[in-house]
């Protein structure tokens, strides 16, 4: 078997009893084992998985895949990559988890990840930083590291993560993969640890666009169980997925993308090829201006920090996950527990988030904050009546070291400059291969689109992807 | 340049229900005050829209009791006794 196989190609072959079901997962496994302990991307492979006989008709019969290790898996560890979690097994299954496994996919192990969802680097993990395939020396991206590394490498076909502001799409730029946010409510979240419960989705990493579009279609749908998830009937995103071009489309390319200086020199000249690809395919290429785009990271560092000091206040040591035995009194083992559980980061957002919701600040950061977000609603609106997609790098930079941030965290989320805006606004937006760096790394390109938009998303970049051998190129020495 | 000292870094971590060490005090004031200084960009936008956080209309259901089993769920308790969890005390012996 090729490790890079699509799922199409997988499907194919069982379809055609070239391999079972078992062989496959056997396959996967055994990659994990021999490439895994260079990555760290793969938290736990499971070594006793039920796998059905092939059923052609569920469209991900015998497909393995890892989802990222905050979404919750029956009788599975499941620990957001943090201490504080380290003991928790989930006592049942993300709705996400069981849309899959209804449609034949199988869960072999558990993805690394930022702890609590929190990085744009994967760096941030109580079991490790993720190494990203294309160089060990580099981060992965985050926060859906392993789950991105792993395909990367060709350990799974297709992988979970979530996002709530970049942390699919960083890891799909840095690792030569597609990668999706849908419309906030397009997925349920029921199942999946909170960091920011308003912009948190979940996303799938693949290779193709086309197998992107078949795993989202499985996860969509309303679920009673999540009262944010949108009332839509789940559909099959790929039978539109001819191949052409719409016809008479015009794409905004997002004017920062152009002109602004955070944008790594290289990675402008690589997204410049792809725009004039675009334009061979007959797309008119218009530009765009998002004025408060600028204005987006620094959004997002309140709107997360809020909603994550409050989603986090729930790990005190009581119900669940570890505890400080050594306190004598209550509130005394909420504070031990919470210092030795959790890492760096979420505390310093813990305090930050409870610092812009405090007496006295909340009207100059929290509630500012939410207004501007609709106001940048309002200018992408306003941008989506003239075009139909915008367009622009997925990252302004490549993968960079491992510590390279770690005296500036705050330099880190640059590389969320470009994607964490339309999560704030709840938008879609997919990340796919845009080509590879003199240094042999790559990066991405991102199309967004208006709310549930995904249909069109899929189908002007799987136009696009298709003519061009970018997703084709796998990194060296997984073979 | 934002102001953001030890007292107001206590104050807030108490509210965090956060026990810090001495070493990491110096570290967090200085990142936050990163951290706080980058957001203050934000005062140069003046805004004048009201609050609609998600846009989404409520979903409704029938309130309807299920019947759930609550051992596998204390089962994860760090301690838990007699059907329920059990923490250290809350009020004085005095």
């Amino acid at each position: 078997m090729n490790p890079f196989s699509t799922i199409q190609d997988i499907k194919k072959a069982l379809d055609r009893k070239e391999c079972s079901p078992q062989d496959v997962v056997t396959f996967y496994r055994n990659r994990i084992k021999k490439h895994n302990p260079k990555l760290n991307s793969v938290l736990e492979a499971f070594d006793d998985v039920n796998v059905d006989a092939h059923d052609p008709h569920k469209p991900l019969s015998g497909i393995p895949f890892i989802p990222k290790d905050n979404i919750c898996q029956t009788g599975r560890l499941t620990t957001a990559g943090s201490k504080i979690l380290s003991n928790y097994k989930a006592p049942y299954d993300a709705t996400v988890i069981t849309r899959l496994q209804t449609n034949g996919a199988i869960s072999i192990g558990r993805g690394n990840c930022d702890e609590f969802a929190m990085g744009s680097s994967g760096e941030y993990s109580a079991y490790g930083p993720t190494k990203n395939p294309w160089n060990l020396e580099c981060v992965s991206g985050g926060s859906s590291s392993g789950p991105a590394a792993a395909v990367a490498a060709g350990l799974v076909p297709f992988a979970l993560g979530t996002e709530t502001g970049g942390s699919v799409r960083t890891p799909a730029s840095f690792c030569n993969l597609v990668g999706m946010y849908p419309t906030y409510g397009h997925n349920s979240r029921y199942g999946i640890i909170a960091l920011t419960s308003s912009t948190d989705q979940v996303g799938p990493f693949t290779h193709t666009v086309y197998d992107n579009a078949l795993v989202m279609s499985a996860l969509s749908g309303a679920d009673s169980h999540d009262a944010t998830s949108l009332q839509i009937k789940s559909q099959d995103y790929t039978k539109e997925l001819d191949g052409k071009m719409p016809a008479n489309l015009t794409i905004g390319v997002i004017k920062d993308a152009l002109e602004s200086e955070g944008v790594d020199h290289e990675v402008r000249a690589i997204f410049m090829q792809n725009l004039d690809q675009l334009k061979k395919l007959g797309v008119k290429i218009v530009t765009i201006d998002i004025p408060l785009l600028k204005y987006g990271i620094a959004l997002y560092f309140i709107i997360n920090r809020a909603e994550a000091a409050s989603n986090l206040y729930r790990y005190d040591g009581s119900l669940y996950g570890m505890r400080n035995t050594s306190a004598t009194d209550l509130f005394e083992m909420y504070k031990a527990t919470r210092h030795d559980g959790f890492g760096a980061e979420p505390k310093r957002r813990i305090l930050v988030g409870n610092y812009v919701l405090s007496a006295g600040h909340k009207d100059a950061y929290y509630n500012k904050a939410n207004e501007l977000r609709n106001m940048l609603r309002a200018e992408f609106e306003q941008a989506f009546k003239d075009v139909s997609l915008l367009v622009s790098p997925t990252t302004p930079m490549f993968a960079f070291k491992i510590g390279q941030f770690d005296q500036d965290p705050v330099a880190m989320y640059m590389a969320d400059y470009f994607h964490v805006p339309n999560c704030i606004i709840g938008t879609p937006a997919l990340s796919l291969q845009a080509g590879l760096s003199k240094n042999n790394l790559p990066v991405g390109m991102q199309f967004m689109g208006p709310r549930l938009s995904e249909q069109l998303i899929y189908k002007v970049a799987h136009a696009f992807q298709i003519s061009t051998d970018h997703h084709l190129k796998t990194p060296h020495g997984y073979e | 340049m934002t102001t953001f000292n030890r007292d107001e870094l206590e104050h807030i971590a108490h509210l965090s229900a956060l026990k810090l060490e001495e070493q990491e005090i110096e570290l967090f004031i200085k990142q936050i005050k990163q951290v706080l200084t980058y957001v203050d960009q934000l005062t140069e936008v003046t805004v004048s829209q009201q609050v609609f956080p998600v846009r989404n209309s409520n979903v409704l259901r029938e309130d309807l009791a299920i019947k759930t089993n609550s051992k596998p769920i204390l089962a994860l308790a760090p301690q838990a006794d007699d059907g329920y969890f059990s923490v250290p005390k809350i009020l004085d012996d005095k």
